[in-house]
């Protein structure tokens, strides 16, 4: 216990630091649009990225609960994390879990060092929602692979060391699939940016065309890809930033509220809500890490979250318009509600949609 | 007499077309086009120069607007201010007037050797870059007025709303204004405010319309698993519920626009506000991540129904009047309220 505590002193006083030297300013959705590699240089050097990791990859070899207190210290403060985040999440359990001591060597150290920037590739135009339908595939060469066809939606590719792509080796829907690291920038790679409705530029297509990745970068066995892909998809599910991606705008909206404001019970029914969500993401973290990632609390808690999170966004255009606002709300925080309004959309579909959610969630409660 | 409809005469339907051809084939132009067609005078006597017709013409020319996400300027200048020029018994058919109806204000005006000079802020001004004047209401003793100025005379910030169409913040410092008119004593500055959020509300309406039409025509075009997503209960509910969002905010305008005044007004605001917030967020569900993209038209609609669910009193502040009017009635009646608006009695 006096573990958790000191630790999140360590990474509030790190965050405190950052804010003191203006080295960020707050921002919703923080761990997909914030990207910073020298703020994620920082916090590498510092040994708060990849606490789960071997002590020998630069990692503390630390628990869920460890991980999850920096974790949620990060997003509360809106800081700029994108850069290394889908790298800690689930590029680093995956290739500790299935990868080759050569990989390991290579990508651990880095992922530690918040120097291995990884989108990750698994939608495509005809394979959102059903995964299973991806075409695009990897034919065997002399010493490698070739892929051929398009990845859709990759947040943060154009900026990325690596891809993480999902391709068919062979077989039909889940059988058959394989993943792949493919470097980038990379010639044989074509990168199209796709601006957001907000004009930003977060996600991209990712097209191949016999592009070759050696056989080294494979990762995993020929075939295993689903099991990986599904394994990593509740690393991506069951993490704070479905429930605290708009946590900054709030904070931000609060100078200038009435006590009496007729809101007050609304921001009661955040606190309410987001402390069951972390026991919640207590609990999961633990059924991950003892390997348990069919649990029907994870696309639970998805989906409780990220609903909440679209929810704060009518609220904070509640709290703006509060009459009884002793004076208006800061520029910072109607930029961080414009922000937030934008990318709320998102919430409810990025990683999987509640739709689809709560269809496994329902099958899951039928077993 | 069905409310509903109010949109439907042949004439209407042309009319309808020929907005949607237009906005259809210019871009920059469509301004100017609709200036040159008469469109942009729809709702001012012949007479007196405009092109004739009464607010379900306007409304209908609107709500085709909205429905392509264009930013011609109709809505504020032909809606709002032409409307607001013609209670005071005044006309003007050559010129584009920005209303600055959006949020209180703190102006003043002084008389001073025959002219009337005004000072003060009107911020989320629309239309100011269609627009040649300003229309500003002024409180002067009991009765409210409205001053005529040339928008270059004030201090100009513009700033984008969500869906990037420009609203913006005039300052001005003993300007003098072109006309000073005297509002009818039974109106005063929340009408103006009201007539701003029926405009919304029509335009809410209109890009309700197009919204419905394009989520069902994606839902029953793309396909996952193996069949149109439609096809998925889970969709087929979304799809439902945003058509019934559109109709509930179609009828709120077309109540208010065969029966205007005060109540009506911001009863269409606040319905089709609430409206546009639900089925805004529906359509993109229905999407996923296509919705997202830039590229693709429904962020253009989304974007600006967010915008408009603010602009023009949003739904709560709308709904707050409703309920304070009702409850200050001595015995307030629900159902002689609903039948018989307590405004309509009082007029
Ligand atoms: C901001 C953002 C970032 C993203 N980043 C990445 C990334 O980095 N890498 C990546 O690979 N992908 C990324 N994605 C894509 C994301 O994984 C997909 O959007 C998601 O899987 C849904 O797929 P889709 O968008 O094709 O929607 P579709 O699958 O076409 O779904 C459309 C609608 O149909 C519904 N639906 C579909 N099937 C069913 C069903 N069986 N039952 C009920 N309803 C159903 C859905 O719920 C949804 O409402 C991102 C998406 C967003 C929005």
């Amino acid at each position: 216990m006096s573990d958790i505590t000191d630790l999140r002193a360590e990474i509030r006083s790190f965050v405190a630091a950052e804010l003191a030297q203006q080295n960020f300013a707050p921002h919703c959705d923080s761990w997909l649009i914030g990207f910073d590699p020298d703020f994620s240089a920082r916090l590498g050097a510092r040994g708060l990225i990849g606490l789960m990791l071997p002590k020998e990859f630069g990692g503390r070899g630390l628990g869920v609960n460890e991980r999850l207190v920096v974790s949620e210290e990060l997003l509360a403060a809106g800081a700029p994390v994108a850069a290394h985040w889908f790298a800690e999440r689930q590029f680093a359990p995956s290739v500790l879990r299935h990868g080759t001591d050569a990989q390991q060597q290579e990508w651990l150290p880095r992922v530690t060092a918040g120097n291995a920037w990884i989108s990750i590739g698994l939608s495509e135009a005809d394979a959102g929602s059903d995964l299973a339908a991806i075409r695009t595939r990897a034919d065997k060469v002399d010493g490698g692979w070739a892929i051929t066809g398009a990845k859709l939606w990759s947040s943060g590719a154009h900026t990325a060391h690596a891809i993480v792509v999902l391709a068919r080796t062979g077989g039909e829907r889940h059988d058959g699939l394989t993943q792949f690291i493919v470097r980038l920038p990379n010639p044989a790679v074509h990168i199209r940016p796709i601006p957001l409705i907000s004009g930003e530029h977060h996600f991209n297509e990712v097209a191949f065309d016999s592009s070759f990745v050696p056989d080294g970068d494979v990762l995993g066995p020929i075939g295993n890809g689903w099991n990986q892909a599904m394994q990593e998809l509740a690393f991506e599910r069951a993490g704070p930033e479905r429930y605290l991606s708009t946590l900054p705008m709030l904070q931000a909206l609060l100078p200038g509220l009435g006590h009496s404001s007729p809101t007050a019970a609304d921001l009661g029914r955040c606190i309410a809500e987001i402390t069951s969500f972390r026991t919640i993401n207590q609990r999961v973290a633990e059924q991950l890490s003892a390997g348990a990632t069919a649990s029907i609390e994870i696309p639970l808690l998805k989906s409780l979250g990220t609903s909440f999170e679209q929810g704060t966004v009518q609220l904070a255009l509640d709290l703006v318009a509060d009459a009884s606002r002793a004076f208006p709300p800061s520029d910072q925080a109607l930029a961080l509600l414009r922000e937030a309004q934008f990318q709320s959309p998102g919430f409810t579909i990025r990683g999987g949609t509640n739709e689809v959610l709560r269809g496994i969630i329902s099958k899951g409660l039928s077993r | 007499m069905s409310q509903l409809d109010w949109s439907l005469t042949e004439e209407r339907l042309a009319l309808a077309k020929t907005v949607l051809d237009m906005s259809a084939a210019l871009d920059d132009q469509l301004q100017l086009a609709l200036d040159e067609s008469g469109m942009s005078w729809i709702g001012i006597e012949e007479s007196e120069g405009g092109s004739g017709g009464d607010d379900a013409d306007l409304a209908i020319a609107i709500r085709a607007l909205a429905g392509q996400a264009r930013n011609a300027s109709l809505a504020e200048t032909a809606f709002v201010s032409a409307w607001a020029l013609r209670q005071c018994g005044h006309s003007e058919a050559s010129r584009h007037i920005a209303p600055a109806f959006s949020t209180a204000n703190d102006l003043q005006a002084v008389e001073r050797e025959g002219r009337w000079w005004v000072s003060g802020t009107a911020r989320q001004v629309p239309a100011t870059s269609a627009a040649q004047l300003a229309l500003l209401p002024i409180a002067l003793g009991d009765s409210w007025h409205l001053a005529l100025l040339p928008i270059s005379s004030a201090e100009i910030e513009e700033e984008d709303n969500l869906a990037g169409e420009i609203r913006t913040t005039l300052r001005f410092n003993s300007a003098p204004a072109e006309l000073m008119l005297e509002l009818p004593a039974h109106l005063n500055w929340i009408d103006l405010h009201a007539r701003l959020g029926l405009a919304r509300a029509i335009q809410i309406s209109g890009a309700l319309l197009a919204v419905r039409d394009l989520t069902v025509s994606y839902a029953r075009t793309r396909e996952q698993f193996g069949k149109p997503i439609a096809e998925q209960q889970a969709v087929a509910h979304m799809l439902a519920s945003v058509a019934e969002q559109a109709l509930l905010a179609e009828a709120a305008v077309a109540t208010a626009i065969s029966t205007p005044g005060l109540w009506n007004n911001a009863i269409a605001k606040s319905v089709t506000s609430r409206a546009a917030r639900s089925a805004a967020a529906t359509a993109h569900q229905v999407h996923g991540a296509m919705g997202m993209s830039e590229e693709y038209p429904l962020g253009a609609l989304t974007t600006r129904l967010w915008s408009w669910a603010e602009e023009g009193g949003r739904a709560e502040a709308w709904e707050n009047w409703i309920g304070r009017r009702f409850m200050e009635q001595d015995q307030p009646q629900l159902w002689e309220s609903i039948v018989n608006p307590p405004e309509s009695r009082h007029q």
